[in-house]
């Protein structure tokens, strides 16, 4: 049942794997783990989508696994026709100095720890996280159980806590994964999150890599691994790694954009962002922080290749937005008065409150034994190097994100109707794990990479 | 400053393996295979299963009472505890208190039926209840 569990996701893989090839050929060996770690993603996105449109069209139970596998076949034909005659024998596997072969081989080591350890706690906790259970999962459940009446998972009779609100993009995918073994078992929603985990990591080394170094890029995918707390939250069955990723994949993508200066990255960058929509709120955040960003940026040149971020914004935000007008309850954190909000906002006290808040995760964030962010803002501190000045623009649109998405986390916790303490309790940590490998990837494609040092000192 | 420099990778890559091996002997040691069938969503999925075959299956809405609903009780209301709940009769929405035709009582061990039926006589009238162990009921409000 394990290995099925993860092998009924192999055709939304690949389905999502060659769309990215067709709309970005690029044939090196890193581009290609690239493609094929955004199309985890992008597949699961694509079949989330899928069921949503097939429970819309014929409410009941659908054969999703025929559907992708005849999708799969249609687009593995489009990608043969066009790969016919393409240049293929240039094709090279990379050549490594020994010590980008010994940090490749200790993050395969520290990636067997984490697997383990991920294992381990499924095993001693196969429910899940407090939310896996009490809002992913239980939507899951609505869906599959009662596919006829799957708009019952948003019923606005459902108490606020289990957030009937929320987008469908996990719970559809557990769904439509029971289905297909024909039983609820628990390793579904492991086995996505599992592939949304082992996916980050993958973006992480792909794109460091190809931003900088292969030794950068095992540096930078060694401290993501051996964060506990985003291992245990990936295991965890909820959608806060699936947001990561997509919000990391998205950016990561725009900061090639800016080094490739190829505008359909942007279109996959635009896509990854609007999937983030899809699987939990604060992807809405992400999508307009991020044309905001753009929108700016594009008055210097840019204003095509910001239509194909838009363009590969508009699939995932057409359904979010049939989602929210057509189903979706209120959210709970817009459910004061206007004079509520405005009290809120001059109370200074509670910008204290979160800036404490702040400070205190800080130090605690991660579950490492010592502050990894204060541990990471020394190395970089130490390997600072002049960014060059044709690298400035995406540093600093890539910073623009990051900053804007945390300041629109703490503008809601201002905001929030609900008690400020316990809120920010409750979600801070999750909420900076969102930004942390989108911020690993800015820091590890900003500063010196072990390969130079080196090669300086030799 | 090179030799800093040139120790740190190292050094970031030895603290990265010592923490992910910390963390797979922590959760190594707190592992336990017999923990598996304790475990409180697991335990709780096991009493779920039969409160919702006592629930017709065109049902989709139905109230929640448990034991801080009940006058002059002193307990305080377990919001873990309808998470529970709700999470095994999906795809039956819950919503607190009286009011639905179909009732899941959550009462615990420590209160008996005999407690809570003066209560219930009192709000509900005609109705029939299954006690169906683990101090669960589920009340069908005939009169609603």
């Amino acid at each position: 049942m394990t290995v099925t569990s993860f092998l009924i996701f192999l055709p939304a893989i690949l389905i999502g794997s060659l769309l990215i090839h067709l709309i970005w050929p690029e044939r090196s060996a890193l581009a290609l783990f690239l493609k094929f770690s955004l199309g985890i993603g992008a597949g699961l996105g694509i079949s989330s989508i899928l069921f949503f449109l097939s429970l819309l069209i014929a409410p009941g139970r659908v054969n999703m696994m025929a559907v992708q596998l005849a999708l799969l076949v249609v687009f593995i034909a489009i990608v043969i026709l066009r790969e016919r005659g393409q240049a293929w024998y240039r094709f090279k596997s990379p050549t490594l100095s020994r010590l980008q072969w010994g940090l490749i081989g200790a993050v395969l080591l520290a990636l067997v720890f984490a697997i383990l350890a991920s294992v381990n706690i499924y095993n001693s906790r196969p429910q899940g996280a407090f939310d896996a259970w009490s809002i992913w999962n239980r939507a899951a459940r609505f869906i599959y159980r009662d596919p006829q009446n799957w708009r019952a998972t948003t019923s606005p009779d459902l108490y606020w806590g289990t957030h009937a609100d929320y987008p469908l993009l996990v719970p559809l995918n557990v769904a439509w994964g029971w289905e297909t073994l024909g039983t609820e078992t628990q390793r579904v929603p492991f086995a996505q999150g599992l592939l949304f985990t082992l996916a980050s990591f993958g973006v992480m080394f792909a794109s460091v890599g190809l931003t900088r170094t292969s030794g950068q890029a095992s540096l930078a995918t060694f401290v993501l691994i051996c964060t506990p707390f985003f291992f245990e939250t990936g295991i965890g069955q909820i959608s806060d790694i699936p947001v990561t990723y997509f919000i990391f994949a998205a950016c990561a993508l725009i900061y090639l954009y800016f080094q490739l200066d190829y505008a359909p990255i942007l279109m996959i960058a635009g896509f990854m962002a609007g999937l983030s929509g899809w699987s939990k709120n604060e992807g809405l955040l992400m999508v307009a922080v991020s044309v905001a960003v753009l929108a700016v940026t594009s008055r210097k040149k840019m204003f095509k290749p910001f239509l194909w971020y838009l363009v590969g914004l508009a699939i995932p935000m057409a359904v979010i937005v049939y989602f929210k007008i057509a189903f979706a309850p209120p959210s709970d954190l817009f459910a004061g008065s206007s004079h509520d909000t405005l009290t809120k906002i001059v109370d200074f006290s509670r910008y204290w409150i979160i800036l404490k808040s702040l400070g205190q995760e800080t130090l605690t964030f991660g579950g490492w034994p010592f502050s990894i962010l204060i541990g990471l803002a020394v190395y970089a501190v130490v390997m600072y190097t002049n960014i060059p000045s044709d690298s400035r623009m995406r540093f600093f649109v890539l910073a623009a994100i990051i900053l804007l998405q945390l300041l629109g986390y703490c503008a809601i916790y201002v905001i929030t109707p609900h008690d400020l303490e316990w809120h920010i309790g409750t979600s801070l940590s999750r909420l900076v794990l969102q930004l942390y490998p989108a911020g690993i990837f800015l820091l590890f494609s900003s500063i010196l990479e072990p390969e130079k040092i080196f090669a300086q000192k030799a | 400053m090179t030799k800093v420099k040139s120790l740190l990778p190292y050094l970031l890559a030895i603290l990265c393996l010592a923490a992910g091996g910390y963390h797979l002997f922590e959760t190594l040691s707190t592992f336990k295979l017999s923990d598996v069938t304790n475990e409180m969503v697991s335990t709780w999925e096991v009493h779920m299963k039969v409160v919702q075959a006592a629930i017709p299956s065109n049902v989709f809405v139905a109230s929640y009472l448990e034991n801080a609903d009940i006058p002059n009780s002193n307990s305080k209301y377990d919001e873990a505890e309808f998470f529970l709940v709700q999470y095994g009769v999906a795809p039956v929405a819950l919503k607190r208190g009286f009011g639905e035709e179909w009732i899941i009582g959550n009462f615990g061990n420590t209160v008996s039926l005999k407690t809570i039926k003066p209560w219930l006589d009192q709000k509900l009238g005609k109705y029939t209840i299954q006690d169906l162990g683990f101090g669960l009921y589920v009340i069908h409000d005939i009169k609603n």
